[in-house]
């Protein structure tokens, strides 16, 4: 049972994580945002955005904010699944070989999979079990991760050539994509400022133990919704399969297939998470508003026309937003 | 917020729910039912319809529909959750009202109740303020009661239509000429008449003397017996003439078969005829092969005991359409005057009534049973063919002297002379006078 005193606790947490990743990172705090709802909700984070945007330092930041295990894995054409979950390995101990697993850098709190579509199919399938059942199976063993587990993973939008688009069930796998924009002129001179001046940029101080995000998740999951809030989420995901009635034109001619229902248990969840970063004890219609396109954005699969045709998922998505009201 | 206190509050928001779905559906029914009273009640009133048509009664059972439509709207009860969450919205509470009812019973979650509790306003929530009428059941409800509003106007300007024509006395349409019996009084000869006329004539203002001659028919008319024109129904027809219709109407169209009316007047023949007449009859009536009716019926025609059958009157009343060329073969000698035993001369029965013309059947009864049979009339009748046809009120027909040695059914031959005669007498102007000659120049010898 959740307790007041634990409402606070895990809420200055919260509170201090934010104050001391903002105090790394210039701007983006939708992008901060939604990390710290996947690290509150068991979910990974799938950020999109250029080269040199501070995709790896927030990620680094929030690690060693929350005092976690921080890995980066680089995604090449020649990484084998291997090379990501580990391997068993001779080793002999008291005159006796004996097999012996050695974990990849998948076994660590916060896993950054950098470029992940520059990876084959099959690595890529490698994260599968670790981000969905936070397990690793090598050969017959299966390892459980260490908790709080959350994977945070970029894509390249520019450079598509000798790139694996992530398969829908893998992306689907995906709470959040956020998109890391390059910065507005004051973000950037300030970004320049503490990268040239005096030490450098220094990772935070570790704010909060891995047991406060454990509780924070425990509070967050906690947060009430109301039965109407889950309706309207539940209109919200029917609205964008084609064959719904609720669903606006432009989602039966451009979108193949719809939301799965991972997605409104992934905006339920991600509501309630922005509710206790924002100090609320409830789910409000803005926390749904705030996640909408971040749960949606990369579940919507466009049909041959929509992809012919160069449609934008935002616009269909701003188009069921405004097709399924509040209070029907 | 205590939880009696949120209970209230739920109480009072699904109350307010129930109201507003029952206004909902009320517009509904209201915008339907005024519509359906819109459709029937301007065109039941202009038909006469015996509820529709009345403005208290339509509006009775949109007012009806709509006070049911509103108890069944208000019967059902509120969906609390969907409830709680519009009032959130109305109020402004950011879901509060609605995640407080969620978790009212969930003890565990007391620390987030309270909290939530915590940023509910202090002000009494106030229902209607929490749950207004949508704008569009407003709208439903306005358009509803104008609809209903503008149809009753609307349908009280209609004139109520007049009743059916079953339920009111009719006007006849005709009424019957009563003459007095032709014994009674004498019918004038041409020249007695001539002379009453002239009498007449005297008391008549000189406008009025000058006047045109159909103007004049009414005094014209009044000097000679109704019962007196020359007029042709088919009860009247002879065998021969029945015969004669039957063959120009075959002739004219080739392949028919008689008529259920021909036969029907050919069958009032066969009592009374001869015995080998009959057995004609018999055979005409029996003949059922198109190509034959025509040669059957001229053999008929042919026989001498047709033409020769003064006293072969049906014993009943004939039916017979006219034929479009009946008149032309019509000699003066077949012109049979109406009889006294059941003809429209006898007794109180008008030879002509009022303007009527010889294509009414007189043997109908009613004055609604009116069977009008179209004709061409020929253009030449000669100077002893059947002009009853164009006699009309404005036409001074002379009628035959009421000499008792006159036998009946003398036809009565139209001469201009004695027409002319009665102008005279009557000091038409020299135009007119031509006139009248032209006109009898016209039927008698087909034009000028």
């Amino acid at each position: 049972m959740i307790t007041e005193a634990d409402f606070q606790r895990a809420s200055r947490a919260m509170s201090a994580l934010q104050q001391a990743v903002g105090e790394v990172i210039v701007g983006h705090e939708d992008v901060i945002r939604a990390t710290l709802i996947a690290l509150l909700c068991r979910g990974n984070v799938l950020l999109e955005g250029v080269p040199g945007l501070g995709k790896t330092l927030l990620v680094r930041a929030l690690a060693h904010a929350t005092g976690l295990r921080f890995s980066r894995i680089q995604f090449t054409p020649d990484l084998m699944p291997a090379d990501i979950v580990g391997t068993d390995i001779i080793s002999e101990t008291d005159g006796r070989r004996q097999f012996q697993f050695s974990p990849g850098p998948i076994f660590a709190n916060v896993v950054l999979a950098d470029e992940i579509n520059r990876a084959t199919p099959k690595t890529q399938s490698a994260l599968l079990e670790a981000m969905e059942e936070r397990t690793v199976t090598v050969g017959t063993h299966t390892y459980a991760l260490e908790e709080p587990y959350v994977v945070l993973a970029t894509e390249n939008p520019i450079e598509m050539e000798g790139t694996y688009p992530l398969p829908e069930a893998q992306l689907d796998r995906f709470m959040l994509k956020a998109i890391v924009t390059f910065p507005e002129l004051d973000e950037l001179i300030e970004i320049v400022a503490r990268n040239t001046e005096g030490e450098g940029i220094r990772l935070p101080r570790t704010e909060v133990s891995p047991q406060d995000v454990l509780l924070a998740r425990e509070v967050a999951r906690q947060v009430p919704i109301a039965e109407g809030m889950r309706a309207y989420i539940g209109r919200l995901v029917a609205a964008t399969h084609p064959s719904s009635l609720l669903s606006p034109t432009s989602v039966r001619d451009y979108i193949g297939y719809g939301a799965s229902p991972r997605a409104a248990i992934a905006l339920t969840l991600a509501s309630k998470a922005n509710a206790f970063l924002d100090g609320q004890a409830h789910v409000r219609p803005v926390d749904i508003e705030r996640l909408f396109r971040p749960v949606f954005a990369h579940r919507l699969i466009l049909n041959f026309r929509g992809e012919s045709e160069g449609i934008a998922v935002d616009s269909i998505l701003d188009d069921v937003w405004k097709k399924v009201p509040l209070t029907s | 917020m205590t939880r009696p206190a949120m209970n209230e509050v739920y109480a009072a928001l699904a109350a307010r729910a129930r109201t507003v779905a029952g206004l909902g559906t009320c517009a509904r029914v209201a915008a339907a039912a005024s519509a359906v009273f819109l459709g029937l009640a301007v065109p039941g009133r202009l038909l006469g319809w015996p509820l529709l048509g009345v403005p208290g009664v339509s509006l009775a059972l949109v007012a009806a529909s709509t006070l049911i439509g509103y108890l069944v709207g208000r019967a059902r009860p509120a969906d609390l959750p969907r409830t709680l969450l519009r009032a959130d919205v109305g109020l402004g509470t950011e879901a509060r009202l609605s995640t407080l009812h969620a978790i009212q019973d969930r003890q565990d979650l007391a620390p987030f109740a309270l909290r939530i509790a915590a940023g509910l306003p202090a002000r009494p929530v106030s229902a209607s303020v929490a749950l207004p009428i949508p704008r569009r059941v407003a709208a439903l409800l306005a358009v509803a009661a104008t609809m209903a509003l503008a149809t009753v106007i609307a349908v009280s300007a209609i004139p109520r239509p007049r009743p059916p024509a079953s339920a009111a006395p009719s006007a006849p349409i005709y009424v019957p000429i009563e003459v007095p019996p032709r014994a009674e009084p004498a019918p004038a000869t041409a020249s007695d008449a001539l002379q009453a006329q002239a009498a007449r004539d005297d008391a008549v203002p000189p406008a009025a003397s000058s006047a045109p001659l159909a103007d004049a028919s009414s005094t014209t008319e009044s000097s000679v017996a109704a019962s007196d024109l020359p007029t042709r129904p088919q009860s009247a027809l002879t065998l021969e003439e029945t015969l004669q219709r039957i063959e120009e109407r075959v002739a004219a169209d080739p392949g028919s078969a008689l008529s259920d009316a021909e036969r029907e007047a050919l069958a009032t023949w066969v009592e009374g005829a001869t015995d080998a007449l009959a057995e004609a009859i018999r055979d005409l009536l029996a003949q059922s092969a198109r190509d034959n009716t025509l040669a059957q019926v001229r053999a008929v025609l042919a026989r001498p005991d047709v033409h020769a059958s003064p006293s072969s009157q049906p014993p009943a009343a004939q039916r017979l359409p006219a034929p479009d060329t009946q008149a032309t073969t019509a000699g003066p000698e077949s012109v049979t005057a109406p009889s006294a035993g059941g003809g429209p001369a006898s007794g109180s029965t008008p030879g002509r009534r009022g303007g009527a013309y010889p294509f009414f059947d007189e043997g109908a009864g009613g004055p609604t049973e009116i069977t009008l049979v179209g004709a061409t009339l020929p253009s030449t009748i000669g100077t002893a063919g059947d002009y009853s046809y164009y006699v009309t009120r404005s036409v001074p027909v002379e009628p035959p002297p009421d000499d008792p040695a006159t036998p009946r059914g003398t036809p009565l031959a139209l001469s201009y002379e004695r027409a002319s005669a009665i102008a005279a007498g009557r000091a038409l102007p020299s135009d007119v006078l031509e006139a009248v000659r032209a006109y009898f120049t016209e039927i008698t010898e087909g034009g000028l």
